[in-house]
């Protein structure tokens, strides 16, 4: 069975919240190597893991995991703010 | 990231290291039952020690790579079900189906050895009637055994798997496991010696009896029943080995 590639921001996310592995696996009761597994994309979580992940973090599942790659946090965030912005002047 | 790659080289080559010991192990058994008499064996038998010997070094070797391998990264497969992720148990269910796909694959080819020594090898008993001969120096032999003087070595025809050697004074014989009688025509004695692993050394003529290896298989002495006993256990054990440690193995093969 072709197995397909999951994209994930666990790198972002526990930068942002300067997180080391050690205390992201305690705090998601797995062990430490296992996100280093998922940050690299060498494996693919469970459903029930990705539920843990978006709960631990509060964000919606299609926050952290995406079957595309996703854009850089920065230029996704500029682009949101543009849209605003151009809503506001069409106003 | 440096040290995680510097570890798992040296995981592999650990495993490298069990592989190569491992093999190591098995040729050694090979050796010790089916390899014939070389001056290899002298040695051995001058410091004291007799074949078992051989397989100590490889098994020492794979005992030292294994627990190394231990240290460097945890025992997953001791660990409780619970005490375990997701990711672990896969890993640890994935290494064990690799690893009986692979033993069953060893267990198949060991009677595909067996049949083929069977179909290459020479016959070891053959049920021939025996044929005397008057000459003095003629040993008296049955299809598959061998006259062995002197004189004739070279032009007697030798069944396939014998070799004939010869020193300045010796002929010998290798006949790996093969019983072997005559009648020495000047005592009318008749003897039947169990050939080891073998070298039968005919001196001027006269035959005598095989130096005695303590680890022959086929020899029906209660020392060598003893030491058939410790090649069986060895094989087992051999087995038991690969059936324990390979999971271990592969999962430190596989695991960054």
């Amino acid at each position: 069975m072709h197995e397909t590639t999951i994209y994930n921001r666990l790198p972002v996310l526990r930068a942002e919240r300067g997180l080391s592995r050690q205390e992201l696996a305690r705090g998601l009761a797995i062990n430490y190597q296992t996100i280093g597994y998922l940050e690299r994309g060498e494996y693919n979580p469970s459903l029930e893991l990705a539920f843990r992940i978006s709960d631990y973090f509060g964000l919606p599942i299609e926050a952290i995991f995406s079957r595309q790659p996703f854009k850089p946090l920065s230029e996704e965030i500029y682009a949101l703010q543009q849209r605003k912005e151009e809503k506001k002047y069409a106003r | 990231m440096q040290d995680e790659r510097s570890s798992r080289t040296l995981r592999r080559i650990l495993v490298l290291g069990m592989c190569l010991s491992y093999l190591g192990c098995l040729l050694a058994l090979w050796y010790i039952w089916n390899a014939p008499r070389q001056p290899f064996d002298a040695f051995w038998l001058h410091i004291g020690a007799n074949r078992f010997t051989l397989i100590v070094i490889p098994l020492i070797i794979f005992c030292a790579c294994y627990f190394k391998l231990c240290c460097l990264c945890g025992d997953m497969l001791k660990m409780r079900d619970r005490q375990l992720d997701e990711r672990q148990r896969m890993v640890r269910d994935s290494a064990h189906r690799t690893a009986y796909k692979i033993v069953t694959l060893l267990c198949l080819l060991i009677p595909i050895y067996l049949a083929a020594q069977g179909l290459f090898a020479a016959p070891r008993t053959t049920p021939t009637p025996t044929t005397t001969s008057a000459a003095p120096s003629i040993i008296e032999y049955r299809v598959g055994w061998v006259p062995v003087t002197p004189g004739s070595a070279h032009s007697t025809p030798i069944p396939s798997g014998l070799t004939w050697t010869m020193t300045s004074d010796y002929y010998i014989l290798a006949l790996p496991q093969t019983r072997l009688s005559w009648k020495n025509t000047s005592t009318t004695d008749s003897h039947l010696y169990s050939a080891p692993n073998l070298a039968q050394v005919v001196h001027n003529g006269l035959v005598t009896p095989p130096l005695s290896y303590a680890n022959n298989p086929v020899d029906n002495s209660p020392h060598a029943s003893l030491n058939a006993g410790v090649y069986y256990t060895l094989v087992l054990l051999t087995l038991l080995i690969i059936v324990y440690t390979l999971p271990k193995a592969i999962i430190a093969w596989r695991e960054r």
